[in-house]
């Protein structure tokens, strides 16, 4: 029992081993804090349901960052396919046709999703089939897209959800289970499959690796890229929808901040660093951790400001981690102290 | 052919200028009044000073998102000096203690990306993050009240370098600010194509093994790209708030599209280092006449984000397939 252990642990992902580490020490920590209410079914409620929301984003930007490209366009994909999913659902586009209100969410559920991938579609012409630079090209899309979401919302919030949605937002699977904290494991079920077991999640670490080897292995750079941009855009409008469902409103410049909460999720998770790398369980680690930071920092009631630092620091604190010169520092302290036992 | 490129580069930009300003005036003569002349020039200040410093940045192949927490970090530092010490303040010492705080902020980020070889772009997300929220967590609060403002910056409101009297009758002045934006223009104008310097931060864009092999310090080089852009960032961000006349961190942080919008309107692409000085100043007139005059137009204003991300896409889209173009023929 104890060989097969070690057996799989030395198998496991040192990355694996350290984040869950690493949570359950902020687990601890930030749990004796404050114990009462952090260890209550209301904050894991509460804090599943952020975790969802931010974990899909995450994974719109990890579909693309792993094949070595950017997209700084999810959080405004995500508005415009929920707003334009939403006015379907409540029947202010189509209001007349369709008025099963069943009908309406599968409609409106369908067409948020169509739209997510469609600008997706836009994304990656722009960046794999014209070879744009992708930031530029997913900067300028974030502001077509917020564009025509201002538009057909013409600047002011649409307030009021159907009944569906706002029982995923806040309804829970036999009475524990918030729908939301189901609906991320699912989406992360389902990335993990493709980026584990199928050639095209081969062909985009290849890509983010090196785009050259992918060429020369008979793989269509164009067709690997224009998929992942296609699923991080239906991811954005998964996201979109979650969003929606947390706020029961639609407003077209909902959620800037979450970009970079995102960014630093999968970050932490090793994608980024190693290109074409990055594992959908360290990724979803990461996600628990940050979530448990966060959640300590609101019950410790503090600003906005300190949350900002606090993600920023992280961030630049995993990157220079990242970095071989920090690497190598790191393994000369450890077999001084080494040297010091003997 | 080597005329052709020149005539891709800034001449279709000054001619969809008044291209766009023609088909205005036609829609509606109102465009031409003296009136929005002057302020059409002057909200084009703060947008042109820090177009100027991301363009350093994009033509030394970086991108960074952090240039309005720099702004806003850099004006707030400046004037919490300035009421430590209990002066009214200059317009001289205003420019100069952002522009050198701004720098320092921004070289931090240069020195993070060039010693431990880090995407800048990836960086600049954490340092936006840093540099826009660190300073007030010891703060009690992050607004600072007119009132308590230092009282002659505030002076940039109304000090004019000239005034025309429009029709109506009323003065419509032209802001000092845009004494500061021509400055800065020549200033980075001339380092960067009459200097050694100005030479190695082009080529660092295109190949940075080669600026290396040539004799350059890639580091050095980095650095004072950064410390130029910041420097801009930090000049901006204290026009843009001693204009505005109280001081909220919020405030800047969504003018950051508009920036980035007029840099890659402007031809900046960082893939090979593109950019000039020329460029930027009428990718921020195209800019700023269309966020302008939309409303004067008869457009309902929620059309022009939609306006503008269509513009800058259609700017990317030519300033790289013009090139490719060219350079097939």
């Amino acid at each position: 029992m104890k060989e097969t252990l070690k057996k799989y642990l030395k198998n496991c992902d040192k990355r694996t081993i350290s984040l869950l580490f690493i949570t359950v020490l902020l687990i601890l920590v930030i749990g004796s804090m404050n114990p009462k209410s952090f260890f209550s079914v209301y904050n894991f409620k509460s804090m599943s349901r952020q975790l969802a929301e931010i974990g899909i984003y995450g994974l719109a930007l990890f579909t693309i960052v792993i094949s070595g490209g950017l997209n700084l366009s999810i959080v405004a994909i995500a508005n415009l396919s929920a707003i334009c999913g939403g006015c379907i659902m409540q029947g202010l586009i189509l209001g007349d046709v369709i008025t099963d209100p069943f009908m309406r969410l599968i409609l409106g559920i369908l067409v948020s999703l169509t739209v997510g991938v469609l600008s997706g579609v836009i994304n990656g012409y722009f960046v794999a089939g014209l070879g744009l630079t992708a930031v530029l090209v997913t900067s300028a899309t974030s502001q077509l897209f917020q564009g025509i979401a201002l538009v057909i919302t013409k600047g002011s919030a649409i307030v009021g959800a159907p009944e569906a949605i706002i029982k995923l937002g806040s309804g829970d699977l036999w009475g524990n289970v918030p729908y939301l904290m189901l609906l991320a494991v699912i989406c992360y079920g389902i990335t993990h499959f493709v980026f584990e077991y199928t050639s095209y999640g081969e062909q985009c670490r290849l890509l983010g690796a090196n785009a050259t080897a992918n060429r020369y292995s008979g793989n269509s750079n164009f067709r690997t890229l224009m998929k992942s941009y296609m699923l991080s855009g239906f991811f954005s409008a998964v996201g979109g929808l979650v969003s929606y469902s947390r706020m029961c409103a639609l407003r077209s410049d909902y959620g800037n901040s979450l970009t970079s909460t995102a960014m630093l999720v999968i970050l932490m998770g090793g994608a980024w660093i190693v290109a074409g790398g990055g594992k959908i369980i360290n990724i979803f680690i990461a996600l628990l951790s940050i979530q448990v930071i966060s959640s300590g920092l609101t019950l410790a009631g503090t600003s906005n400001f300190t949350r900002n630092t606090i993600w920023g620091l992280l961030l630049v604190g995993i990157l220079l981690l990242g970095t071989p010169q920090i690497k190598e520092k790191f393994m000369k302290l450890r077999s001084r102290r080494r040297q010091y036992k003997v | 052919m080597k005329k052709a490129l020149k005539i891709n580069d800034l001449t279709i930009r000054l001619a969809l200028f008044f291209l766009i300003l023609i088909v205005f005036a036609c829609i509606e003569p109102a465009v031409l009044s003296a009136s929005n002349i002057v302020s059409m020039i002057n909200d084009s200040i703060f947008n042109g000073i820090a177009a100027l410093g991301m363009m350093v940045i994009m033509v030394t192949g970086n991108f960074d998102l952090s240039s309005m927490s720099i702004g806003m970090v850099a004006s707030f530092v400046t004037l919490k000096f300035y009421s430590l010490i209990g002066y009214d303040g200059d317009f001289f010492t205003m420019f100069l203690i952002a522009g050198v705080i701004g720098a320092f902020f921004a070289m931090i980020n240069g020195f993070l990306a060039q010693k431990y070889r880090l995407s800048g772009f990836v960086v600049s997300i954490g340092t936006n993050l840093i540099f826009g929220s660190f300073f007030f967590i010891f703060m009690k609060s992050s607004y600072i009240k007119e009132a308590l403002m230092p009282k002659r910056l505030l002076n940039v409101r109304t000090t004019a370098v000239f005034s025309i009297k429009t029709a109506s009758g009323i003065m419509a002045n032209i802001n000092i600010g845009i004494v500061v934006l021509i400055i800065t223009a020549v200033l980075l104008w001339l380092l960067l194509n009459k200097t050694q310097i100005g030479r190695g931060i082009y080529a660092i864009g295109g190949d940075a093994q080669a600026v290396e092999r040539v004799g350059y310090s890639s580091m050095k080089i980095t650095l004072l790209a950064y410390a130029l852009f910041g420097a801009c960032a930090g000049i901006a961000g204290i026009y843009f708030y001693s204009n505005a006349g109280t001081f909220e961190p919020a405030m800047i942080a969504d003018k950051g599209a508009d920036v980035i919008a007029s840099a890659i309107f402007g031809g900046c692409n960082m893939q090979d280092g593109k950019g000039t000085v020329g460029g930027i100043l009428a990718g921020v007139a195209i800019i700023t006449i269309i966020k302008g005059n939309l409303i004067l137009l008869g457009v309902p204003s929620y059309y022009i984000t939609f306006v503008v991300g269509t513009m800058i896409l259609l700017g990317v889209l030519f300033s790289t397939l013009g090139e490719k173009h060219f350079r097939k023929a």
